[in-house]
């Protein structure tokens, strides 16, 4: 869904969660990129997404120190910007130990 | 008290249980917990490969495992086939009925096929969680062997590969061991076999997961929403390429 999808097919297929106990959609962030381009597309769908069900949105950023302070420092720009404006509440932002090793990978944050 | 802090520090705790008895007895279950099997390294010999199994054995450790991980040192073949077990070790390793999760990376189930519950059935009433790294199979060998464990919660599955060998073991046999729960967690990392779920969907009357964590298994979201819809509480994507939605 996170890279196979077209841009519409996102909140299409999350429609079809019907459960009245979802709540929170979190989002891995593992690396940091200059050209940001691709949030304000990215933003969008969560946008829409929104629009289909409401959530409480994460942003669990697993990144080494240096990426970990410019993803929270872009982030702050979205919220400043007022591209998460949609949301019921101000995302929330969870820090996890980046995961290396292949036992980890799949250990729940 | 104090060794309750320090369950994820193995050398404080080793420490701590050569201070007194009650320390150790305090300290032992923390210290066993997990298993982890590697073959031995590059050079260790096809007879010793499960050489840990009779140490835990005569030290009577066996009851303490909770979690066993099985992984392979870079660069060497899978060592963690049926071959590799010899009477005794298999004994000690059906002796491991507490076991709750189970780590396996590169298992390659075909190998176990037909006998699986042979090597893994003792595992059928206490395990919760599987986490499979590469595992090779095909799809419906892979809902066959997670049907084995009915108590199971949660599943983690990365990198599986599809290898049908020469002599398949036919499908039609493959019938489900039973019902998982699965009201748990689903992390699925690459791994885009639909039939898994289509599978495990009709012998199990649907899937109950309550959080998700999907990566490159694109193929599988709808089916899984549409079987978790009344449970899902969380969601998780991963974006490390920043192309969410392309």
């Amino acid at each position: 869904m996170v890279n196979q999808h077209q841009p519409s097919a996102a909140p299409e297929v999350f429609s079809t969660i019907t459960s009245h106990v979802f709540f929170e959609l979190v989002i891995g962030l593992s690396r940091y990129e200059a050209d940001l381009s691709w949030a304000v597309r990215f933003f969008g769908v969560l946008r829409r997404m929104h629009e289909v069900r409401h959530f409480k949105l994460v942003f669990l950023l697993e990144a080494f120190w240096d990426a970990r302070q410019k993803l929270m420092e872009a982030l702050d720009a979205v919220i400043v910007k007022g591209l998460l404006d949609f949301l019921d509440s101000l995302p929330t932002i969870r820090i996890a130990q980046p995961r290396h090793y292949q036992w980890d990978v799949l250990d729940f944050v | 008290m104090i060794i309750a802090h320090l369950t994820h520090e193995l050398g404080a705790l080793e420490a701590c249980s050569l201070t007194c008895r009650s320390w150790y007895i305090a300290a032992a279950p923390h210290l066993h917990n997990t298993l982890t099997l590697t073959g031995g390294g590059p050079d260790a010999h096809s007879d010793r490969r499960l050489e840990p199994l009779s140490k835990i054995h005569k030290l009577g450790l066996i009851p303490l495992v909770k979690t066993i991980r099985v992984g392979k040192w870079p660069g060497t073949s899978c060592w963690f086939i049926p071959q590799a077990f010899d009477r005794l070790s298999l004994r000690y390793f059906s002796a491991l009925t507490n076991v709750h999760t189970l780590q396996l990376q590169y298992l390659e189930i075909y190998r176990f096929i037909p006998d699986i519950e042979r090597y893994f059935g003792h595992f059928s009433q206490t395990l919760r969680s599987i986490t499979l790294y590469d595992p090779c199979c095909t799809p419906r060998q892979l809902s066959h062997f997670l049907s084995l464990f009915p108590n199971l919660g949660d599943i983690g599955i990365q990198d599986a590969y599809e290898y049908v060998p020469c002599a398949t073991f036919p499908v039609a046999e493959l019938v489900p061991f039973s019902a998982p729960k699965l009201r748990g967690r689903l992390a699925l990392y690459n791994t885009p076999w639909v039939e898994i779920w289509t599978d495990l969907i009709a012998s199990c009357g649907g899937l109950r997961f309550r959080h998700m964590e999907l990566r490159d298994s694109a193929n599988c979201t709808p089916i899984l929403f549409e079987a978790c819809a009344e449970t899902l509480e969380t969601l998780r994507f991963n974006t490390s390429e920043g192309t969410f939605g392309e």
